[in-house]
């Protein structure tokens, strides 16, 4: 204690501060609590009873019959409201109690129904769904065409969509597709170029063109050898991509591509030569020699066996490639006079055509009228012809 | 038979044990089922109890029914009570349990009572109740072992061996941290101080 008082040196006035603060406990506190004791509750006066082994089990066992019997009176509830609710049916659950027992209300938006779908343009989608533009997709070249700012600007047209997803184009396409070298023409600039021109795709969405992209005669032109060799032409394609010619087209070409001597034709490898060359190709780019070939009488000419014989003539070829000839195509003149109606008579004539089964034949396997042919004069007079 | 320890730092409870029963032998006769030998136990450690009580609720009210809950409690677990500790030790960590589930339990916007001490004169009264408001809000500042020992110190009236006892530290521990609580207390107060 002395101790303690030494530690206090110092803090005496904190010392008496406190002793000043300390507080007596509230008078009858003692007896409080002395009364709680002596008046405590049941299972409080259980706990601080000191009792020996016997009666401690007495008391174990007094409790645990007081729970047993609890247990089967409980069960005997339970088992009463059970029967009474299986004869009378379980009580209804009313609005405002499933939150307590039952599934919590959830947000359930209603299922949708047709009215709810509502369907736009279908063409488009049909054209994306189907086959062709699978195999479109599929391949690079086709890609790089679809690519292209024109092509997708006329694919937007709604006329040229049409034209597409007519069968006998789809048909046709799938044709394309499988041929790599039709495919190669297609791809090129020119044919894109002369696709996105809005003449040419009205000309695609034209009954007949449809009608004729339909007929077996145009599958079978088409996958002839001929034909796509034409194709592949550049000047062939520069002159489909003439407007002049596309007028023609639509109105006869397909016409002309149902003929079968046509097809003939364009099958003999004459023609084939003679288209190939160079100076054809010339030819065939003038407007005016396209617009010939349009004309029904010239191309009745010139499918005729006679003609196609004298094309066939090597002279006739040797001819054409003479620098005069290809300077006598080049002139505008003759470009005049292949479209005059008097020079469509004349070869569509049958004396032109009993000429060229004769004389002019003969003529022409002559080494003089060859050399006629490829003379200057000729090929002067021949400019002047018609003045 | 009066067993009330005196309110004095000059009569600890140490001294209280060789003149009175001790507490294991009233213990031991509560169990035996004798109700009354808790009553000299009662009026032994109330004072001491109801002191930390008040320092730890800041209410009189509430420190005496947390006082008796204490107690009755003990009385009640008596079983559960190790003889080889100091029997104020145990009443005290009941007491502080009941103490704090006071404390939970009352809500936070509840404020203290400030007139804790009674007294006759009303200027008296004003004053002390200023300087308990003081001693108060030092006290809550000081770390919570400082507050402990300072409280079992002055409000409990314990020695350092009993302290020792119920805080479960050495005596020296518990010497040199109620210097050093003190010291702390007394420089929060120091402005009391000089206004004395």
């Amino acid at each position: 204690m002395n101790e303690e008082k030494e530690d206090e040196r110092g803090q005496e006035w904190l010392i008496r501060l406190l002793e000043q603060l300390r507080e007596e406990p509230p008078p009858g506190m003692v007896d409080a609590v002395m009364q709680r004791i002596a008046d405590p509750a049941p299972a409080t006066r259980r706990k601080i009873v000191w009792g020996n082994r016997s009666e401690r089990t007495a008391r174990v066992e007094g409790s645990m019959r007081i729970r047993t019997k609890l247990l089967w009176g409980v069960a005997a509830a339970a088992a009463v409201v059970l029967v009474t609710f299986a004869l009378t049916g379980f009580p209804r659950i009313d609005r405002g109690a499933d939150a307590t027992i039952g599934a919590a209300q959830r947000y359930q938006a209603p299922q949708m129904n047709a009215q709810d779908v509502k369907l736009g343009e279908t063409a488009a989608q049909q054209f994306l769904q189907s086959e062709v533009f699978d195999q479109i997709v599929r391949d690079p070249n086709a890609r790089k065409m679809l690519s292209n700012a024109s092509f997708r600007s006329m694919l937007q047209d709604a006329s040229y969509r049409k034209a597409l997803m007519d069968p006998a184009l789809m048909a046709l396409m799938r044709g394309i597709a499988s041929d790599a070298a039709l495919h190669k023409a297609l791809v090129d600039n020119g044919i894109r170029a002369s696709l996105a021109d809005a003449q040419v795709r009205s000309a695609l969405v034209s009954p007949e063109i449809r009608a004729m992209l339909a007929s077996e005669a145009f599958g079978a032109a088409l996958s002839s050898g001929t034909v796509k060799a034409a194709l592949m032409h550049a000047e062939f394609r520069k002159a489909l991509a003439d407007s002049s010619l596309r007028a023609g087209l639509s109105r006869e070409l397909a016409a002309a591509f149902n003929d079968a001597s046509l097809k003939r034709a364009l099958d003999d490898a004459a023609v084939r030569a003679a288209l190939q060359n160079a100076n054809f190709e010339v030819a065939m780019s003038k407007a005016e020699l396209v617009n010939g070939l349009a004309d029904s009488q010239l191309r009745q000419a010139l499918l005729s066996g006679t003609f196609q014989q004298a094309l066939a003539s090597r002279q006739l070829e040797a001819a054409l490639d003479s620098a005069d000839f290809q300077s006598l195509l080049a002139a505008r003149k003759l470009d005049a006079m292949m479209t005059d109606a008097s020079l469509r008579a004349l070869l569509t004539g049958a004396e032109f055509d009993a000429a060229l089964a004769g004389p002019l034949r003969a003529a022409l396997a002559n080494a003089g009228f060859e050399a006629a042919l490829k003379s200057q004069s000729f090929a002067q007079r021949l400019a002047n012809a018609d003045h | 038979m009066c067993y009330k320890v005196a309110s004095s730092a000059n009569f600890p409870l140490t001294a209280v044990y060789l003149e009175m029963p001790d507490d294991v032998s009233l213990v031991a006769r509560c169990l035996q089922g004798d109700t009354a030998a808790f009553r000299p136990l009662v009026e032994r450690y109330d004072g001491p109890l109801f002191g930390v009580a008040l320092r730890m609720l800041g209410n009189r009210e509430d420190a005496r029914d947390t006082t008796q809950s204490a107690l009755v409690k003990a009385y009640e677990h008596l079983e559960g009570y190790d003889v080889r500790r100091r029997f104020f030790s145990w009443l005290y960590r009941i007491l502080v349990n009941e103490c704090l589930n006071v404390l939970r339990a009352r809500r936070p916007t509840e404020t203290l009572n400030p007139h804790v001490a009674g007294g006759d004169d009303p200027f008296e009264r004003l004053r002390t109740s200023e300087i308990r408001d003081h001693v108060r809000a030092a006290l809550l500042q000081l770390p919570a072992e400082y507050r402990e020992v300072i409280v079992l110190r002055h409000f409990a009236d314990l020695s350092y061996r009993e302290i020792a006892d119920v805080v479960e530290l050495p005596e020296k521990t518990v010497k040199s941290r109620l210097f050093t609580a003190r010291q702390r207390l007394g420089e929060l107060l120091a402005p009391i101080r000089v206004a004395r």
